[in-house]
């Protein structure tokens, strides 16, 4: 890992040019060329316009503990220190499978969704709140499929 | 509850990976229902049922406290 890792740095260096005889110096990449605080604020305020929001934004009105919706929160914008996000960094972590099901790396999408022992949970969880809701591939997804099912539930009754 | 589950997946996850052990599902659920109702109980004053009933009936639980 941490030789790939190399390598793309060397690729990113090799590209750039040096010029003799000048002194290096810290550059500011955007029109003006000059570092204000007011172009940094403008540039981090454009990156989160971009993300998508929507069920990030439902997770902050469920009652739940404390912990939980930061938890949630990190998993779906795929933040949480995974094995695999981990090794991503070149962190040593040294297996990277999943611990609980010993099938699979172990990323976001494996370890709250595809492994074995998960399902199993997700299982029992379908029969004590008495709904079979979708297994989706997305996180957001399955979350959203539960949350409907458990309104519709309290229409119903 | 989706919430809590997920929560305590990565919680449990992060127990088996530094401090090992057998790994189990319902031993992962249970505390993820315990969570839930002990969170409802001291968050809500007007939780009433117990934690049996949490378990058995949680759609009537939920109704309960509106």
């Amino acid at each position: 890992m941490g030789k790939k890792l190399d390598i793309q740095l060397i690729n990113i260096i090799s590209n750039i040019q040096g010029k003799m005889g000048t002194q290096d110096d810290w550059l500011w990449t955007t029109n003006d060329n000059e570092y204000t605080v007011r172009s940094g604020y403008k540039i981090l305020n454009q990156e989160d316009l971009d993300e998508s929001v929507g069920s990030l934004e439902l997770i902050w009105n469920i009652k739940a503990s404390p912990f939980a919706p930061l938890c949630i929160w990190r998993a779906m914008q795929n933040r949480l220190p995974t094995k695999f996000n981990l090794s991503k960094r070149s962190v040593d972590v040294g297996s990277p499978m999943c611990r609980l099901s010993l099938e699979g790396e172990e990323t976001t999408k494996h370890l709250f969704i595809a492994c074995k022992l998960t399902q199993r949970v997700w299982d029992a969880s379908d029969r004590w709140v008495g709904i079979e809701a979708d297994r989706h591939e997305h996180l957001d997804l399955h979350m959203l499929s539960f949350h409907l099912l458990r309104l519709n539930l309290k229409v119903n009754k | 509850m989706w919430i809590d589950i997920v929560s305590k997946i990565w919680n449990y996850r992060n127990n088996k990976v530094f401090r090992n052990g057998k790994v189990d599902d319902i031993e992962l659920f249970c505390p993820a229902q315990l969570k839930c109702w002990s969170w409802l109980k001291h968050k809500r004053s007007n939780t009433y049922f117990s934690y049996s009933s949490w378990c058995l009936c949680p759609g009537e639980c939920l109704k309960s406290v509106g």
